[in-house]
C-alpha cells in the first residue's frame, strides 16, 4: 500500500512500516523553543530529573516573544533559557534575531525530509520546504532534549491541489485564508495537510511559509508543500541538502481531497475572532480602521515587505492608521534598510519594532486601545489577542493591510 | 478500575488557550497555581472562584485550540481538573492533558448541562460516563498503547523519570 508524504517521513525517522493511526517512537532532527515555551519545558525538564540532553547542537532557543525584555519578571524568564544554555550548551538566540519561525529557518535548520518539533504551534511553517514540522506542548519538548525521540500517532493526511495562477493583488495569505474557510478551525485537526498541483510553482517560497503558516488555525499537525523545481533551487543557493526528497506514492491513502484554482482566489480578509472566519476583501471595503499591523511569523518577511512598498510608493499620502512594522529578523531588518524600504515606511508615519513577535500575541508592546479595529497580518484573531479585549482584530495580507494604512479604512490595492 | 465523580462546568466549542489562561497574564508568571485566579476571566468571568478537584470540564468542538502552550493543561490541572469531556480536542491539547495526567475523554457531550453531577469510571476495556440527572450513559473505548501507559503513571514527568532511572540501572549493572 502506497504512502503519504507524512507516513514516509514517519517510517523513516521510526524506523518501522508505518502507516495512519500508528504509535510511533521517532528520532527528531532539530527543536525549537522560545521565550514563551522554553522556560515551561525548562521547569519539566528539571523534574523529570534527567540532568542532560541529547544532541545540544540541534536544540535552539529563541527570544523572540518579549523583545524588548518588559519587566523583570520576564527578565527572570530570559535568565532561565540563559542558565538553562550554559549549563547544557544548547544554541541560544538573542533579543532582536528575530521571531523563531524565521531565524531557525536562516541558520538552515529546515531541509527537505526532517523531522522538527517544537514549542510553538506556528513551527507548521517549516512544511514549506518539505520538513514535517510538528508544534508540541512544554513536556513533550522536555521529554524531545532528553531522550532525542519522541512518540506520535502516524496522521491522516488532507490533500489539497492547487492549480491556475494568482491574481493580481492575491498573495499566499489569500490562499491561506481561502484554504482555512473550506476548512474551518477544526478541520485538520489530528491531520497532515499536503499539497500538490502545478499551482505551486507560482508561489514565492515566502507564500509556501504563509500558507504553512497559518494551517495551524485549522489544528493541522503538519502541511507539507513538494519540492518542485523552485524549492530545488532555493535549496541550492543556500546551500541545504536536498538528497532527501520525499514524495507520496500515486496509490497512497488521503482522508480528503480539496481543490483550489488560484485564479479564483480574491484578496481575503478575516473578521474577528476567527481566522478561518474569512470574506472577499471587497465585501469589507470602507470599513475604518484604527491600527495596522504588518509583520509577524505570517508575514514579516522581506517578500511581503516588498510588495508593501510596492503600494506605498503608488501613493502620495501618508499613513492615516497607527502603523507598525515588525521585521521578522534582523537579517530582513537590514534588507529593509539596504532596499531603502525604512526610510519610505518611516517618512509615511510608520513605526519600526524590533525583530520579534510584537503585539501578535500581546507579550511585547502595541497594545491597541479600547474600540479600536485593528488589521493585521498576524495568524490569530482571537478575542484578547493583542492584549485588549476591547479591540477587534482582522487578518489580510500585507499588501491589503498597506493599502488599508493608507487609506484608513479597508481597502483593495490595486498594484501597478 | 477508576471512578470518579464532578460538577459540570459547561463550555461552548472552539475553547482556545488563550481563552482558558490569557497570554497577557503569562507576562507576570507562568506558575499555574498563580494563574488559576484567572481561568477563562475573559469568557467565563468568575468562574476560577467556581472551580476546584470535583468540577470537571465539558466542552464542545475543538477544545484547547490554539496555542500549544502547556500553561493553559497546568492552569487547569492546578485548579483541580482530572478529566475534561469534549467532543473533540485540538491535537496540542489532547497531547498535553495525556501528558499532564489529565484524562482527555471525547464523547458527545450535547446532553450534559452546567452543574449536572457527572460520573466516570473506567477498566481496561472502555470508559463509562454516567450523567445522573439524565441517567444517560456513554462508553468510549478505553485509552491504549503509549498513552495509556503515561496516564496509568500520572503523566511525562513520572514516565521519564522512570525510565531514565530505568536506563541509569541498567548502566550501573
Ligand atoms: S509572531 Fe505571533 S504567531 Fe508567530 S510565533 Fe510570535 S506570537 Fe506566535
Amino acid at each position: 500500500m502506497g504512502k503519504t508524504i507524512a507516513e514516509k517521513i514517519f517510517s523513516s525517522k521510526s524506523q518501522t512500516d508505518a502507516y495512519a493511526g500508528d504509535i510511533i517512537t521517532a528520532q527528531v532532527d532539530y527543536i525549537l523553543t522560545n521565550d514563551a515555551s522554553g522556560p515551561l519545558s525548562i521547569d519539566y525538564f528539571q523534574k523529570m530529573g534527567a540532568g542532560h540532553v541529547t544532541n545540544p547542537e540541534r536544540i535552539f532557543a529563541f527570544i523572540d516573544h518579549y523583545v524588548p525584555c518588559p519587566n523583570n519578571k520576564v527578565a527572570g524568564l530570559h535568565q532561565m533559557l540563559y542558565d538553562f544554555r550554559d549549563t547544557y550548551n544548547i544554541q541560544l538566540l538573542e533579543a532582536g534575531q528575530g521571531i523563531a519561525h524565521q531565524v531557525f529557518d536562516e541558520l538552515k535548520c529546515v531541509a527537505p525530509g526532517r523531522l522538527l518539533v517544537g514549542g510553538d504551534s506556528h513551527i507548521t511553517t517549516h512544511g514549506y520546504l518539505g520538513s514535517l514540522a510538528i508544534g508540541v506542548g512544554a513536556s513533550d519538548l522536555a521529554s524531545a532534549m532528553i531522550s532525542g525521540e519522541l512518540w506520535f500517532k502516524v496522521p491522516q493526511t488532507i490533500i489539497v491541489d492547487i492549480t491556475g495562477r494568482l491574481n493580481r493583488g492575491v498573495s499566499g495569505k489569500d490562499v491561506a485564508l481561502y484554504l482555512l474557510k473550506i476548512l474551518g478551525s477544526n478541520g485538520a485537526n489530528y491531520k497532515a495537510i499536503e499539497f500538490r498541483g502545478n499551482g505551486i510553482a507560482d508561489l514565492t517560497m515566502d507564500d509556501r511559509k504563509t500558507i504553512c503558516n497559518l494551517a495551524t488555525e485549522s489544528c493541522a499537525k503538519c502541511a507539507i508543500m513538494p519540492i518542485d523545481e523552485r524549492a530545488i533551487s532555493y535549496c541550492r543557493d543556500r546551500g541545504l541538502p536536498y538528497d532527501d526528497i520525499v514524495v507520496s506514492d500515486e496509490d497512497c491513502t488521503y482522508c480528503r481531497e480539496i481543490h483550489i484554482d488560484l485564479d479564483k482566489v480574491p484578496a481575503m480578509i478575516s473578521l474577528p475572532c476567527s481566522a478561518d472566519n474569512a470574506v472577499p476583501v471587497h465585501e469589507k471595503i470602507g470599513l475604518a480602521i484604527d491600527m495596522v499591523v504588518i509583520g509577524t511569523c505570517t508575514n514579516g518577511r522581506i517578500d511581503d515587505f516588498a510588495a508593501v512598498d510596492e503600494i506605498i510608493r503608488m501613493s502620495n499620502s501618508n499613513f492615516k492608521t497607527e502603523t507598525l512594522i515588525i521585521p521578522a529578523s534582523a537579517t530582513i531588518y537590514n534588507q529593509m534598510i539596504e532596499r531603502g524600504y525604512m526610510q519610505r515606511l518611516v517618512s509615511k508615519g510608520a513605526m519600526i519594532l524590533p525583530p520579534g513577535c510584537g503585539p501578535c500575541c500581546g507579550s511585547s508592546p502595541g497594545t491597541p486601545r479600547d474600540g479600536f479595529k485593528v488589521l493585521s497580518t498576524a495568524n490569530r484573531n482571537f478575542l484578547g489577542r493583542m492584549g485588549n479585549v476591547k479591540a477587534e482584530i482582522y487578518l489580510a495580507s500585507p499588501i491589503t493591510a498597506a493599502a488599508t494604512a493608507l487609506a484608513g479604512c479597508v481597502t483593495e490595492a490595486e498594484r501597478g | 478500575m477508576f471512578e470518579y465523580s464532578g460538577k459540570a462546568i459547561c463550555l461552548g466549542d472552539d475553547i482556545n488557550t488563550d481563552y482558558i489562561i490569557s497570554s497577557r497574564r503569562k507576562k507576570d508568571t507562568i506558575n499555574p497555581d498563580e494563574l488559576v485566579q484567572y481561568i477563562m476571566e475573559d469568557i467565563r468571568p468568575g468562574l476560577a472562584s467556581e472551580i476546584n478537584k470535583n468540577s470537571l470540564i465539558v466542552a464542545g468542538e475543538n477544545f484547547g485550540c490554539g496555542s500549544a502552550m502547556e500553561v493553559a493543561v497546568q492552569v487547569l490541572k492546578s485548579a483541580g481538573i482530572q478529566i475534561i469531556l469534549a467532543k473533540s480536542f485540538a491535537r496540542s491539547y489532547y497531547r498535553n492533558s495525556v501528558n499532564n495526567g489529565i484524562l482527555p475523554i471525547e464523547m458527545d457531550t450535547s446532553e450534559i448541562r452546567e452543574g449536572d453531577i457527572v460520573q466516570v469510571s473506567m477498566d481496561d476495556n472502555r470508559i463509562l460516563v454516567t450523567d445522573i440527572r439524565t441517567n444517560m450513559v456513554t462508553s468510549c473505548p478505553a485509552f491504549n498503547g503509549k498513552i495509556k501507559e503515561i496516564l496509568s503513571i500520572g503523566g511525562i514527568v513520572p514516565y521519564i523519570r522512570q525510565k531514565e532511572s530505568k536506563c541509569q540501572n541498567s548502566e550501573d549493572e
